[in-house]
């Protein structure tokens, strides 16, 4: 039985081919094709000779929506909203992104003011009688956007998340008037309270619906007509899988597709080696994703923004940086140094891919230093010369008046300390102290610069999965099938009824168990989990809280929101009333999950010897400046065998550094465990 | 000798370690105000009392807090020992207002005096005449609550018992004083251990080497960009509406000095301090000065003492700018804010491709509270509407959105969660057609909401200002509309107040409607050079209305809703030759620039045939490079016709000499909003207002 997991990143699309009848587990990268990712996606299959009638699963990890967010290049939307509230989505929160820019303009909205529709209808929650919805006006608005070629409408109304029949039913007189508009309505995609970041939500799905729609219908059909049978399955965001289907119903769950996967794949490799405390840490090309994982469980926000644009799914709470291979070294000002946040790209990439490039990049660096190979890089698809990064990196070097290789350093450095910042905000300003971590690094950059970082921040071991740049397309093969729902109940604890309680957190976990059953899931592999947003009364922010079904009370409720309360800020007072805000509950169709350990790695490379020692070559180390350094290939090192630092240890598409003071092994799931010797004389953190 | 590379590793670190005491604080805060509002800042100093590294922090607090930090190490310092904890709050030694309390520790490492971690943070309630210690009826600070110079509250470690006990049982909720005073100092000393650290990794040595470098290298920045503002005197003068006690305007005005690098923001002129609230420490005058520099001349600048140093400012003592003991300080704020609106409208003439038109200028802030029957419970809305932002060299302003002296923070509930929680609906929120100040670049548009009240009765307070005096345009743009705090009973819209903008506890009742209005942003450029298309687009999406097109813009629309070219450049001739040009007479034709606080104009009666002047209104003189000059219009027999007096010191603000031309424009004051009403009945002591 072959699995196919496939990431669709904006440089590469990655493969991952996983048969576990047979052991087997393949890996290959390709080009992506930007205009229509699914002839990339084909071309990555026809890479790995596979025939896609033994296909039995599909997952796929997309950037298609967020592109589609990003570029700015969504559909024609129009919304339908309650009368006197038209211009809530283009007034928002008022919030601004970065003090001390005058000329700073504010994103403009999704939907243009002209094509924002206000209908009579209006529900209050303070007992006075509602305004029925005005059917004519539906319809009325509705022809307007047809005569105008709205392309989708979003239909948001204010309190739609009690009672989201006005919405439905405009949603239906818009099919009936125009069938070949898309529609959404808000209560649909989030059904909780706080209107904007419901509405802007909404008209995110809206903005991306027909982008999703019309790229899902060409893979589909490519894949057909290749043989393959099974639907396609996509990640989400919040780090579960869902059908095609689902997913053209509710495109805006895939903004953070591929990072989540990586994530969850993380998880997976991670806890096969025994690691439950983990720092996730994917270094591309553009940027580092970065991601804290406690005892296992990720944590999710529903607290988002893409392009300064709030959304209200849940999302794995994962932090970007502009920190990557690609970032690019630069004297600012004549006094500054800095590396990064631009970026060089896939194109023209760092100047030792000959493409054009002409600035020093932070692959220039790794280069330069030994530490990179200059032999292939990218699955050979790029040829390096090496000799253009020497030269931009001695540039810089003279005019801050440094020696090459103290400059190659240095830009290492740089970049290693925007992306230490980044861990620190996730880890110590949070409360965790990094000690307690694991660093799991990944995507092409990840591997070369984890040491370097882990040192930094005091973590004592880093994770280095097998095939680390297809860690996000294997994340998608460890992924279960997840169903949430919510919904607002904003009510005090203390004046709630626990069974009453209990049995609206059953419909809601009942309602997203039937969503799994449709999509097949046997119902007796369904497991829910249910948990309550609960703040004090007169905050503005709430927690998770996690909800034990068996036993509901309203002190145990309290005891669980006391906990989390105090292990998220220090202390917790127990005498002042709280309050639920929002219900959740999850259905997870669990998959078996791959065994590592029971799959043969990636093919070694011939040419290394017994012990794995491919080559040897000068590395430049902080530490000890140029040393002869061996360099490995990772799947000729026996597994528990402990090497010493410095090494180079290169597979396909990654190479791993490990510093002349640390050691490794390859553990029984090829992980490569590194532990990272600490800076002298740190004290106390 | 550090290395380069180095310097920004440990400049990272440095900030790092004031990110993580942000973080930290806002973790183990007791009061919301702190966790939630974020109303606080840090900072890291040096033994010499110098700013080291700041993050995101209010631009409010960037002087303020070091300044205070500076008083407290200069009051003790031989006596600064391991341990030891310093508290301040006191306005008139750096501070803001009595709220903002800081807490000092020294790190020591080897037995020397190396860095001083600081927190300034707004405590819910200082004591004083009212909940929350802010009250815009303040007359003196004894009303204001616990005024702390510097003290040690710990002294070698141990809690100074007497002074704690003194100084907690005058302020209101103590339990949560306690835990924020607690919590401030627990986040210092996560600094303490973070110095530790880069103390053994760079060694003390190295790391304050390092720090002087970075110090100095902020600075030989900064004079970078000084340096390209062309040397001269930029003078500039703007008013608040009012003290908040009388209705009279008061004036702020600055004389900035660029020569080579430096630059000196003097003050001198400005209104003497009030009875009211409004009055400020030159700490807050200062911030408010480099704000302004930071934002014109390069956002990314660190903040540290480094690009404090090419800054000085002046103030005479006694001045709202530079207020004497024992004047009340509660509402800082919008002094700071129109502080910032003189100088970027002195620097208008130096960069006038830099500078954006005004904006809000207040914090706006509006209550509404009261005993919810229903529930037999208090409830208060609180909501600080953002306004639209100026116009500018490449684009229109954006509306209802934070100007750029303020954070990442909200500043209007979701409806959803006010109806929920209050007894109160909102009935509309909506952009503010025609509010956004005309121009070549159009100033971006305020918002609207309508709130009504769904309780037997409650009670509605204001502090804002610009709700007189609009926003201004530059560079011949027209200002943006004023904000407006009004409300509707039985039909009829009625101010709050006494004075637009200044409402305490007006009593409002089931039905009424609170209307909530913000400023537009300023516009840019003479709006009849306004691209018409654009005009036609604003008309389109219903930011500009059809009248205010013509009028304004000169825009005329055919019969199918396209620009009417021909009768645009007839209406646009036409309102050209309305404009009313008139020559600057020689400053010896007349005297008296300025009576009652304000400036006054002076022009032959037979002007008022010419562009509706009429006596005692208040007017623009309009120029093409910079911010126009706010006066107001007295008639002078004597002076030749076609002609106004001006002044020197007028002339010198709009960059003209006797015998050129200039144009007066009368300006719309923000008082025919509403009626006015009687004085409401006195405030509720419960009547709570922050800045």
């Amino acid at each position: 039985m072959i699995e196919i997991g496939i990431d669709v990143g904006g440089t590469f699309t990655d493969v991952v081919l996983l048969d576990r009848v047979a052991g087997r587990l393949e890996v290959t990268k390709t080009a992506s094709t930007p205009k229509d990712q699914s002839i990339g996606i084909l071309n990555g299959l026809a890479r790995l000779a596979v025939d896609p009638r033994t296909i039995r699963r599909f997952a796929h990890g997309s950037t298609v929506a967020t592109n589609t967010v990003l570029e700015r290049k969504g559909a024609k939307v129009a919304l339908l909203t309650t009368a006197g509230f038209r211009d809530l989505l283009e007034i928002g929160r008022t919030n601004r992104s970065k003090v001390y820019d005058m000329k700073l303009t504010k994103p403009a909205p999704l939907v243009a003011r002209p094509l924002r529709f206000e209908v009579r209808q209006r529900r209050f929650v303070n007992g006075e009688p509602a305004v029925a919805l005005d059917e004519g006006d539906v319809r009325a608005a509705v022809e307007a956007c047809a005569a105008e070629g709205v392309e989708a409408i979003a239909i948001c109304f204010l309190h739609s998340y009690i009672d989201g029949a006005d919405e439905e039913r405009a949603a239906a007189i818009a099919r009936g008037v125009a069938p070949s508009i898309h529609v959404t309505t808000s209560a649909d995609v989030v059904r909780e309270y706080k209107e904007y970041e419901r509405f802007s939500t909404a008209a995110l799905n809206a903005y991306v619906m027909p982008v999703m729609d019309r790229y899902l219908g060409r893979l589909e059909s490519r894949l057909a007509d290749a043989g393959y049978r099974e639907p396609v399955e996509m990640m989400k965001s919040s780090g579960g899988l869902m059908r095609a289907s689902t997913a053209r119903r509710y495109p805006v769950e895939t903004l953070l597709s591929g990072p989540a996967a990586g994530v969850m794949g993380a998880i997976h490799v991670a806890e096969r080696s025994g690691f439950r405390n983990l720092i996730t840490y994917d270094m591309g090309g553009t940027s580092t994703d970065v991601a804290l994982i406690s005892d296992g469980k990720v944590v999710r926000t529903a607290e988002t923004r893409i392009s300064n644009l709030p959304i209200k799914t849940h999302m794995i709470d994962i932090k970007t940086v502009g920190a990557g291979g690609g970032s690019i070294a630069s004297i600012v000002g004549g006094r500054t140094f800095k590396v990064g946040p631009h970026s060089a790209g896939a194109d023209p990439g760092p100047a030792c891919y000959g493409k054009g490039g002409t600035v020093a990049t932070v692959t220039d660096a790794n280069l330069m230093l030994g530490r990179l190979s200059s032999s292939y890089a990218l699955g050979g698809e790029i040829r390096i010369h090496p000799e253009r990064a020497t030269a931009v990196v001695s540039e810089l070097a003279q005019a801050v008046g440094l020696a090459p290789e103290e400059m190659a350093d240095g830009v290492l450095r740089l970049v290693n300390v925007t992306m230490a910042s980044a861990i620190r905000e996730i880890s110590i300003q949070r409360g965790h102290d990094p000690r307690d971590f694991a660093l799991v690094a990944f995507g092409g950059a990840g591997p070369m610069h984890a040491c370097d970082l882990a040192r930094d921040l005091a973590i004592p071991q880093v994770i280095v999965p097998p095939a680390p740049g297809n860690l996000c397309a294997f994340g998608l093969l460890v992924t279960d099938v997840v169903a949430e729902r919510s919904e607002t109940l904003l009510a005090r604890t203390a004046g709630l009824d626990p069974a009453r309680l209990a049995g609206r957190f059953g419909e809601l976990a009942a309602s997203a168990v039937e969503d799994l059953v449709r999509d097949g899931i046997p119902r007796e592999a369904i497991v829910t989990v249910c948990t309550a947003d609960m703040r004090y009364v007169g905050q503005k922010s709430e927690l998770p809280v996690p909800m034990d079904l068996g036993n509901l009370s309203t002190q145990s409720v309290d005891d669980a929101f006391f906990g989390v309360y105090a292990e998220r800020y220090g202390h917790t007072r127990r005498v002042a009333p709280t309050e639920i805000v929002n219900l959740r509950a999850m259905a997870v169709g669990a998959i078996e999950k791959a065994d590592l350990g029971r799959l043969s790695p990636p093919a070694a490379n011939p040419e290394s010897d017994a012990a794995g020692v491919l080559a040897r070559r000068r590395v430049f180390f902080r530490e000890t400046g140029w040393t002869d350094c061996p360099v490995y290939d990772r799947y000729r090192i026996a597994v528990g065998t402990r090497v010493p630092g410095p090494a180079i240890v290169e597979e396909l598409g990654a190479t791993t550094v490990v510093g002349p003071a640390d050691s490794f092994t390859v553990d029984s799931q090829h992980n490569l465990v590194v532990d990272v010797r600490a800076e002298g004389a740190v004290e106390g953190a | 000798m550090v290395d380069p590379i180095t310097f920004e590793v440990i400049q990272e670190r440095l900030i790092s370690i004031v990110r993580e005491m942000r973080a930290t604080l806002a973790r183990v805060a007791y009061s919301s105000v702190l966790y939630e509002a974020r109303d606080f800042s840090c900072v890291v100093m040096n033994a010499r009392g110098e700013a080291v590294a700041q993050s995101e922090d209010n631009p409010g607090h960037i002087i303020p807090l070091p300044w205070s930090v500076r008083i407290a190490i200069e009051r003790f310092r031989d006596d600064i020992n391991p341990g030891d904890v310093i508290l301040i709050n006191d306005p008139y030694s750096g501070g803001t207002h009595l709220n903002d309390v800081a807490v000092i520790c020294p790190v020591f490492v080897g037995g020397r005096l190396l860095l001083f971690p600081a927190i300034r943070a707004h405590w819910a309630d200082v004591g004083g005449m009212t909940p929350g210690s802010l009250s815009g009826t303040s007359t003196e600070i004894f009303q204001e609550g616990v005024r702390i110079p510097p003290i040690k509250i710990y002294e070698g470690g141990k809690l100074v018992r007497g002074v704690a006990d003194l100084m907690f049982a005058n302020m209101r909720v103590e339990p949560e004083r306690r835990g924020d005073l607690q919590a401030m100092i627990e986040t210092c000393r996560t600094a303490e251990r973070r110095i530790h650290e880069m103390a053994a990794k760079f060694g003390i040595d190295g790391l304050l080497e390092a720090i002087d470098v970075i110090l100095d290298r902020t600075e030989a920045q900064i004079r970078d960009l000084i340096g390209r503002i062309p040397d001269g005197t930029y003078v500039y003068e703007d008013y608040l509406d009012a003290s908040g006690t009388t209705d009279d305007p008061v004036l702020l005005k600055t004389r900035i000095e660029v020569t080579g690098t430096d630059i000196h923001a003097d003050f001198t002129g400005t209104a003497a301090q009030v009875a009211g609230p409004i009055n400020a420490s030159l700490a807050v005058t200062t911030t408010a000065v480099f704000t302004i520099l930071k934002t014109v001349l390069d956002p990314d600048l660190p903040v540290n003492q480094g690009a404090f140093r090419p800054v000085r400012v002046t103030a005479p003592e006694g001045t709202i700018l530079n207020a004497r003991f024992p004047a009340a300080c509660g509402g800082f704020a919008e002094i700071r804010r129109r502080t910032q609106s003189v100088v970027m409208g002195a620097l208008s003439r130096a960069l006038p491709n830099a500078i954006a038109g005004d904006v809000k200028g207040s914090a706006n802030h509006c209550y509404v509270g009261g005993l919810d029957p229903e529930t037999n419970s208090h409830f208060i809305f609180y909501e600080y509407p953002a306004g639209g932002t100026g116009g500018f060299l490449e684009a229109d302003g954006s509306s209802a959105f934070r100007s750029f002296d303020e954070g990442d923070f909200s500043s209007i509930q979701p409806v959803e969660s006010i109806e929920n929680e209050l007894p109160l609906v909102i009935e509309r929120t909506a952009l503010r057609t025609d509010s956004g100040g005309p121009g070549t670049m159009r100033g971006g548009l305020g918002l609207e909401r309508d709130v009504r009240v769904a309780t037997a009765r409650a009670s509605y307070s204001v502090l804002s200002d610009r709700c007189i005096i609009p926003p201004y345009g530059l560079h011949g743009g027209v200002a943006g509309a004023p904000n407006g705090f009004t409300y509707r009973h039985a039909g009829i819209e009625l101010q709050p107040g006494k004075i637009p903008g200044k409402a305490t506890g007006c009593p409002v009742v089931r039905g009424d409607v609170v209307l909530m209005r913000s400023a537009g942003g300023g516009g840019y450029g003479d709006p009849l050079a306004r691209d018409p298309q654009r005009v036609h687009e604003d008309v389109r999406l219903g930011f500009v209305s059809e009248r205010a097109a013509s009028e304004a813009y000169g825009v005329v629309f055919a019969r199918d809703g396209t620009v009417d070219a021909a009768a645009t450049a007839r209406q646009r001739a036409a309102l050209a030759s309305q404009y009313c040009h008139l020559k600057v007479a020689a400053h010896g034709a007349a005297t008296g620039e300025y009576a009652h606080g304000r400036r006054y104009v002076q022009v032959h009666p037979s002007s008022s045939t010419r562009g509706g002047l009429v006596e005692g209104a208040p007017i623009e003189i309009v120029v093409t490079v910079g911010a126009p000059l706010r006066a107001w219009l007295k008639f002078n027999d004597a002076l030749p016709q076609d002609s106004v007096w001006i002044g020197s010191e007028g002339a010198a603000m709009v960059g003209v000499v006797p015998g050129g031309t200039v144009r007066l424009r009368s300006l719309a004051l923000g008082h025919a909003v509403a009626p006015r009403i009687a004085a409401p009945e006195p405030a509720p002591a419960s009547e709570v207002v922050s800045a």
